[in-house]
């Protein structure tokens, strides 16, 4: 190959080898030196020997599919991000020995506890919601979420979580990217990296942020850190993919562009024939032609006006308190039907799920916008036979403390909280581990993000200790230096 | 990072004749059995010793060679039965020479002026204008700027801009083009406020150890660590092309550096203060901003005199005797005649009459009659005037220097935990590049008001038997000149690095630096002059199956334009691009947080170096070209090619103001002709003229197109975003 194309510098896919040339290539060659056609033939030509060519093409387009490291359970995944930390002890994780120490300081057998606003002394705070048994499991599941109660069954629920900053910028990176500092790449990006995309036409980890609002930490919760560029999320913003530019500047006519991208590919394909062996040329042809498509088939995917009304009710689209988180569940699933690898919802604006002041009324108001729509998610998932190759992950950067501030309000907890998987090769009603008796701390079957995030790798098929990217010679892996897969969970 | 195990490790091993490396998940470090070079018998490994000059090699065809890079080249190339290619055509050649000098394309006349220059020199010609064009250094600091992780923000959550980052920017620009010599260039940046204490050029230098991502800690003696910590793990990285970043926490699992020498490479940064805005100014700046803001002052000063009184009579009769809130100062001010009173006196008046709330700004007009108001708003609206053209401040400067000569003790810290404090070091250099114990732990003695460490660590990386400053930086020259480097990891010359693909090459070149007073425009015009650079990149067949990679260097290595290239000859070319140089960076966001909100208009079009750079919003059109996230050293860029890449080039509002602006510029130079238009196009976009077919499609589609459409169909060709 003549261009540095591929990753070898900047650390990357493989480390070079003298034995680059690939006669695929040459057929590819042969193929687009006869598609003088037309778009169309061009693509289809490379439709056809895609899979074949995965390898060659990986060096020049990295988005291209790639085998996993083992044959998967999900292929795809919708993670709900709940933003701010949602508080276990108000939702899956019931604690009646905070019952028995209402109002009383933590006893000193817990010892200390670092915490973000000074909270350790306040006395202990119970819950004022009520928990019940649900389903055949009988897993506990707070009044908060009835309708996703009903779906206990599907859940596999982890109530010994813990992380290690009680900050939430630093949180969230760690729970987006394995570590608490800033620049390295999320879960997202390294699965995009993996296993490249199936559907060409759309990006393949999109990014559904609250409408109005940021996230702790910005944009780089879910930036592609250190892998190149085209792993980094697409933001979805009020059915738009407002990173990418599907529409002419000028507002130039569909006719014109036609015309003017047939020129290019009339004249790069007479370029490129006085080139010989540059399979790099052809990737750019290549991508123009995908570009084209992407105009077309993004917005179609984005816009949910074509789903029925009853999908639109399942969802909670024609609720006000529901609309806007039913709405982006829904795409949620639009975009995974069409081959969207890694789709990842914020719940919560700059405050989120923060609920410092007032737990019960900053978590009333969020679970009524969340619960209907998750639920309607996961039975839509079913009904389309979507939720076996779909995992569906819940949870935040951290829990809550047991210890109240400002009388009604908790802190954060990053030592023990609760998040749920669902579907792909998910066991559903069971729940792992446990919180000690006032919720403080994960102590049996602790779950730290590493063991998340590498749990979440295992089931699409990636090994999280192969999954590594060289970066100034460090074999760098989202897992860090730790990562247990948690087997009870996988069915 | 480190911890991971993979088949590399394994492999790497097994190659090396060593067991396998640790078991993966083991909480400790054992020593790593990769450390070749400690057993005497083994060789140092080649990077570790001294570069000497090799023999040039005889080669077969003398006639080839323009100089003795060409002689390294071409014997390689014959030891495997291969011929060079032949020299690219001149517009070729223009093109990528001018593109890889300057980071833009040539003009139509310097293309002209070229071609029509026959005689023998007409090529050197052209490199000694490029090396002496300014836009040299705009260009080259770019790739140092990607190696330092430059950034005008802080990273994390808050990104805070940093408000003088620039100055180092500018200082290294300015470097560059003047040639100051390499070794000059590294001592200033790790030590310029000890070296050259009375020169503030110098000072803005060690803008380079205040790079460092920041996150702010609230716990100073962990932010103090982490920038630290970033500070070592760069400072090799860049200038020693060592990782030694995972020795923070364990033995380097490959090469010969112990955990205890990266500690004793941070202690050379112990002493160092991270002052944020040290002022740099020259006692002449001084002076002339001292005359110029008393100059001012006293013309402020005038204006509110003629406000106040304008407004004496109708405040003593709203409200008589002095205001509630005044003081003893401000009675003392009132009472002296206009003519005495110092502008300060005058300020404080104006002041504590603003606040006083007996009078009411209606209660106050209504007294006085129209002439007077007039009057006043008159002084008000000047006094605004003069408010905004206040003399600008004195220049300030993000860097690192130091108030005494001693420094905290440093100590090797067990897993890199800050608590975790094992053994005291002392500041030394990593043992396996010094030729014994004793030289890597260096006598440093103390300045006046410094401990001299840092200066001692630049005086050490700059000598003539440092195995790895001079081999690295002309590697880092060879990559960007021909693709790949010589070593092609250019920041990992470790055991674990590539092996070079031309050793005597690489140590040839390393002494010819040192050799030509560390001038790297000397290297530049070895390198550029070179037949070797001047080949053609067509393939050929034979040599296409032995060596695909291009790793004997047979052919020129086409390169797609990297981000700014890309942005500053699409402007450039559409006749936009503000060739400004120097300055705060502007910010197109312009958004009220920034402290650069005088970003005008203009300042859109400038060069891709000076855009801002905040760590946590970058540029989307330099991200999606594969601009590096100023988050880490970046050696190489990589060259992706994906489709948000052609969305951006199709429907963007750079690419699509461009063609509207170089279609108005074409018309206007070329009229309304399509032929000629479309020849003039394709000189500036392209730097040839259309051929009969080119032409042919061209006129057609203007029969159904408008022109700025054929001109965005010229920025998305292949041959626009690539140099052959």
């Amino acid at each position: 190959m003549d261009l540095p194309m591929d990753f070898r510098g900047g650390g990357g896919l493989r480390r070079p080898s003298s034995q680059g040339f690939v006669p695929l290539a040459d057929t590819r060659r042969a193929f687009l030196a006869k598609a003088g056609n037309g778009f169309g033939a061009l693509a289809l030509a490379w439709i056809l020997h895609q899979e074949a060519a995965a390898d060659e093409s990986r060096a020049t387009s990295p988005l291209a599919p790639s085998p996993p490291h083992f044959p998967p359970k999900a292929k795809n995944i919708i993670y709900l991000f709940m933003h701010g930390g949602p508080s276990h002890l108000e939702t899956f994780d019931p604690k009646p020995g905070l019952e028995r120490l209402a109002g009383k300081p933590l006893p000193e057998s817990f010892g200390s506890v670092v915490t973000s606003r000074n909270v350790g002394r306040n006395p202990l705070l119970p819950t004022s919601r009520t928990f019940a048994p649900r389903g055949q499991s009988g897993i506990e599941i707070s009044d908060l979420f009835p309708n996703l109660a009903a779906c206990v069954d599907d859940l596999a629920v982890i109530r010994s979580c813990w992380a290690d900053s009680v900050d939430h910028a630093r949180a969230v990176y760690q729970m987006s990217s394995g570590v608490t500092t800033m620049g390295k790449p999320c879960l997202g990006s390294w699965v995009g990296y993996g296993l490249g995309t199936e559907n060409q036409d759309l990006p393949s980890f999109a990014v559904l942020p609250q409408p109005r609002g940021a996230i702790k930490g910005g944009p780089a919760a879910f930036g592609s850190g250190f892998l190149p560029a085209p792993y980094q999320g697409t933001v979805v913003r009020r059915g738009d993919l407002s990173n990418l530019e599907l529409r002419p500047f000028n507002g130039m006519s569909a006719d014109r562009q036609s015309r003017m991208l047939d020129l290019v590919r009339q004249l790069d394909s007479r370029h490129a024939s006085r080139r010989d062996g540059n399979p790099e040329l052809e990737a750019k042809i290549r991508n123009y032609e995908l570009a084209y498509r992407m105009q077309g088939a993004a917005p179609e995917a984005v816009d949910i006006t074509s789903e029925s009304r009853a999908t639109k009710a399942l969802y909670g689209v024609d609720d006000p308190v529901t609309a806007d988180f039913g709405a982006r569940c829904l795409l949620a699933r639009r975009l995974v039907e069409r081959g969207v690898r890694f789709v990842q919802l914020f719940s919560g604006d700059l405050t989120g799920w923060d609920g410092h002041e007032d737990i019960q009324a900053n978590h009333a108001g969020l679970c009524a916008a969340v619960d209907r729509p998750i639920a309607g998610l996961l039975r839509d998932l079913k009904s389309r036979g979507l939720f076996e190759s779909t995992l569906v992950v819940w949870g935040g950067e951290f829990g809550r403390l047991p210890m109240s501030e400002n009388k009604r309000g908790r802190d954060h907890n990053p030592y023990g909280f609760t998040m749920w998987f669902a579907g792909a090769g998910v066991k559903g009603g069971v729940v792992h581990g446990a919180t000690d008796e006032v919720g403080l701390r994960a102590v049996v079957d602790r779950v730290h993000v590493h063991d998340l995030h590498a749990t979440i790798l295992y089931l699409m098929g990636l090994d999280h200790m192969r999954l590594t990217y060289t970066r100034n010679d460090r074999e760098e892996r989202l897992t860090d230096t730790g990562g247990q897969v948690v087997r009870s969970i996988i069915a | 990072m480190c911890g991971a195990p993979c088949l590399l490790v394994l492999v790497l091993a097994e190659t090396m004749g060593l067991a396998a490396a640790s078991e993966p998940t083991s909480p400790t470090f054992p020593a790593a059995p990769a450390r070749a070079s400690d057993s005497p018998s083994e060789p140092k490994h080649w990077a570790f010793v001294p570069p000497v000059r090799p023999a040039i090699p005889r080669v077969i065809d003398r006639s080839w060679p323009r100089n003795p890079i060409d002689f390294f080249i071409l014997s390689k190339l014959e030891q495997h039965g291969l011929r060079p290619s032949r020299e690219a055509d001149k517009v070729t050649l223009l093109r990528r020479l001018t593109f890889d000098l300057t980071g833009l394309p040539p003009t139509p006349k310097e293309i002209d002026s070229f071609q029509n220059d026959s005689s023998e020199s007409a090529y050197d010609k052209q490199v000694e204008r490029l090396l002496a064009s300014s836009r040299y250094g705009v260009r080259w600091a770019q790739h140092w700027l990607d190696l330092v992780r430059y950034a005008d923000s802080d990273g994390y959550e808050s990104d805070r801009i940093r408000p003088h980052s620039w100055r180092y920017r500018d200082w290294v620009v300015y470097a560059l083009n003047r040639d100051m010599p390499y070794n000059a260039f590294v001592r200033e940046q790790l030590a310029g406020d000890e070296i050259v204490p009375d020169d503030p050029l110098a000072s803005i230098a060690t803008g380079f150890l205040r790079c460092y991502p920041d996150a702010r800690d609230p716990n100073p003696e962990m932010r103090r660590y982490n920038a630290l910590t970033d500070i070592t793990e760069t400072t090799s990285l860049v200038f020693l092309g060592l990782t030694v970043g995972c020795a923070r926490c364990h033995d380097h699992k490959y090469d010969p550096i112990a955990q205890s020498d990266f500690y004793k490479f941070q202690a050379f940064f112990s002493g160092a203060h991270f002052t944020d805005d040290k002022p740099i100014a020259t006692p002449a700046q001084r002076l002339d901003h001292g005359r110029r803001t008393a100059a001012w002052s006293d013309q402020v000063a005038r204006i509110l005199s003629g406000v106040i009184r304008i407004e004496a009579a109708g405040r003593l009769a709203l409200a008589p005797g002095p205001p509630p809130d005044a003081g003893s100062e401000f009675a003392t001010a009132f009472q002296k005649a206009e003519s005495e009173r110092s502008p300060r006196d005058i300020v404080l008046i104006f002041e504590t009459q603003r606040r006083d709330r007996r009078v009411s700004h209606k209660a106050l007009s209504a007294r006085l009659d129209p002439r007077s108001i007039a009057e006043r708003s008159e002084l008000l609206y000047r006094l605004e005037e003069l408010v905004n053209s206040a003399p600008a401040p004195l220049p300030l400067a993000s860097v690192v220097d130091e108030t005494e000569t001693t420094a905290p003790a440093t100590y090797v810290l067990r897993r890199g935990e800050l608590n975790a404090r094992r053994e005291l070091v002392q500041p030394g250099f990593p043992e396996a590049l010094c030729r014994d114990a004793t030289s890597s732990a260096p006598v440093i003695p103390p300045s006046s008001h410094t401990t001299g460490r840092r200066r001692a660590l630049a005086d050490w990386l700059v000598r003539p038997d440092n195995p790895l400053t001079a081999r690295v930086i002309v590697n880092r020259l060879w990559q960007q000149h021909f693709g790949v480097g010589i070593v092609a990891s250019a920041s990992d010359f470790g055991l674990a690095g590539e092996s070079p693909s031309h050793p005597e090459l690489l140590d040839w070149l390393a002494v010819e630096l040192t050799a030509k007073g560390w001038s790297l425009k000397e290297l530049h015009r070895l390198m550029v002059k070179s037949a070797s650079y001047r080949q053609a990149s067509a393939g050929n067949r034979a040599a296409l199956e032995l060596d695909p990679d291009n790793t004997l260097a047979w052919r020129h290595n086409r390169r797609r334009l990297d981000a700014e290239e890309i942005r500053d000859a699409l402007l450039f070319v559409s006749g936009q691009l503000n060739l400004a140089r120097g300055g705060p960076p502007f910010d197109p966001a312009g958004k009220r947080d920034s402290p650069f909100p005088s970003s005008k208009p203009a300042d859109d079009t400038r060069r891709s170096l000076y855009l801002i750079i905040r760590r946590s919003r970058h540029d989307p059109f330099l991200e999606t070209f594969d601009r590096p996230d100023a988050h880490a050293s970046c050696s190489r860029r990589p060259t992706t090619s994906v489709t948000t890449q052609a969305l951006t080039m199709i429907n963007g509002r750079l690419t699509h103001r461009s063609a509207r602006a170089l279609a108005a510029r074409v018309t206007r130079d070329s009229g309304n002709g399509h032929a000629d238009q479309l020849e003039h196009a394709y000189r500036l976009a392209l730097g040839r003229s259309p051929d009969p077919a080119e032409t042919r499609l061209g006129l057609r589609f203007l029969e159904k197109s408008p022109l700025e459409d054929l001109m965005l169909c010229l920025f998305n060709l292949n041959e626009f975003l690539c140099v052959d």
